[in-house]
């Protein structure tokens, strides 16, 4: 509100909207949908992209610099996990370090 | 004995820090009128910014203020910004050693009418435990000015806690005043009355009949609640051998508590406490609130009493 109220346009929020937290996926938890309807209901720029597409990503970026009238808010879609095959879109992962072998084996995914 | 509120000393304050200090900026929380946030407003409104009813907000967009160089100075009352605001007050600010000064207002139950619900009577705990956090408590309005103009010039987070009635104004213009460093009011060597804040005024009146009584006591104003002033505390066991402490706050880690954490650890000598039984306050006039939870002289009578029995 008070960015908005403020017209601090040179302000860009970015939301890694990945839809899991904690205790499980966002929906069942305490849902969130519409975000951007919420975003845009205070007055923000909005801009949705696909946050595993670098260049959408920028153009956002670009975007949300050429807004002069408003902060921006950029909320990008992500797979939480995403590359690693016993990380992708598991919550457990949220809040914990890999072992050595799961890292071994995680970073030798992303490898490839 | 002129009456002010030690929170018009708040706004003289920011008035002069806005002269002589261009990086001084104000944030209020809809509260400007009450707070003298307003008097900073209409002179410098370029540098005045009103958050609206959103405490976390006002201390983040502060914290924001402080890392681009600016001096914020953000303002509410005590039981919205220091409760509310805590997490803000912690994380953000604290834990990032930022140059951000917190006014709470209306402290205590002298708030009056207004209820348990608008009394703060805990932002001497909440902020004391607080890593790199300083804790100032005025006891009138000259002191608040006086407190004010120190704490703008100390790097780093700073609380002050204010109030909202007219109280007597019984320091100088021209004591010193130094941050961390309590001022003597009374010289005395039976018992040593330790107080914070307008309820001072009540210890001033009961050492004044005590005298009478043969009780010599000395009377330390201890504005400063973090840091402590560890020497005048321990001076005063030694020549003294008994504390009274005196505020307008809960007993429970209050400046009762941080008296006591000094004394345990070098020179237990006894102490009694006066302010408020862990209990919430009520709605009231601020006189009869004070009766009925013990602030008055005559209270601070008997605990004297009471510790000298103990002696």
């Amino acid at each position: 509100m008070t960015a908005a109220h403020y017209k601090l346009a040179n302000v860009c929020a970015l939301v890694d909207y990945n839809n899991l937290q904690i205790d499980g996926k966002v929906e069942n938890v305490i849902g969130l949908h519409p975000l951007s309807d919420k975003w845009a209901a205070f007055n923000w720029h909005v801009i949705n992209v696909d946050g595993h597409d670098l260049e959408q990503v920028l153009a956002a970026y670009d975007e949300a610099a050429s807004v002069k009238d408003k902060p921006s808010v950029i909320i990008a879609k992500t797979i939480k996990g995403k590359g690693v095959s016993f990380m992708e879109n598991v919550a457990g992962w949220h809040g914990r370090a890999p072992k050595p072998d799961e890292l071994a084996k995680a970073l030798a995914e992303l490898a490839n | 004995m002129i009456m002010k509120p030690t929170r018009d000393g708040y706004g003289e304050a920011l008035l002069l820090l806005g002269e002589s200090n261009p990086d001084v900026v104000v944030l209020d929380a809809d509260l400007a009128m009450s707070t003298r946030t307003n008097w900073f407003w209409e002179k410098y409104p370029e540098r005045f910014f009103d958050i609206g009813i959103a405490e976390q907000d006002m201390l983040g967009t502060a914290a924001g203020l402080a890392m681009g160089g600016k001096i914020p100075f953000a303002t509410t009352y005590g039981v919205f910004i220091a409760g509310r605001g805590w997490d803000q007050i912690r994380t953000t600010i604290c834990y990032a050693n930022l140059n951000v000064k917190i006014a709470g207002m209306h402290g205590g139950i002298s708030v009056g009418p207004d209820g348990a619900t608008h009394q703060a009577l805990e932002e001497i705990a909440l902020m004391r435990v607080l890593p790199n956090m300083h804790m100032i408590v005025p006891c009138d309005a000259i002191e608040g000015r006086k407190a004010t103009l120190g704490a703008s010039q100390v790097s780093g987070p700073v609380y002050l806690r204010f109030t909202r009635e007219a109280t007597p104004v019984f320091t100088q213009e021209t004591d010193e005043w130094q941050l961390g460093k309590a001022n003597l009011l009374r010289a005395g060597s039976d018992v040593t009355i330790i107080g914070c804040g307008p309820v001072l005024y009540e210890a001033l009146l009961a050492a004044d009949e005590l005298a009478k009584e043969g009780v010599s006591c000395r009377v330390l104003n201890m504005h400063t609640i973090k840091p402590i002033d560890a020497d005048a505390i321990l001076a005063a066991a030694a020549e003294t051998g008994a504390i009274v402490t005196v505020e307008e706050h809960q007993i429970n880690a209050g400046l009762g508590s941080a008296v006591a954490e000094v004394l345990v650890k070098h020179n237990p000598v006894p102490v009694e406490m006066i302010g408020i039984m862990d209990t919430f306050g009520e709605s009231g006039s601020p006189e009869e609130l004070a009766i009925k939870y013990g602030l008055k002289q005559k209270d601070v009578k008997a605990a004297v009493r009471k510790v000298l029995g103990r002696k």
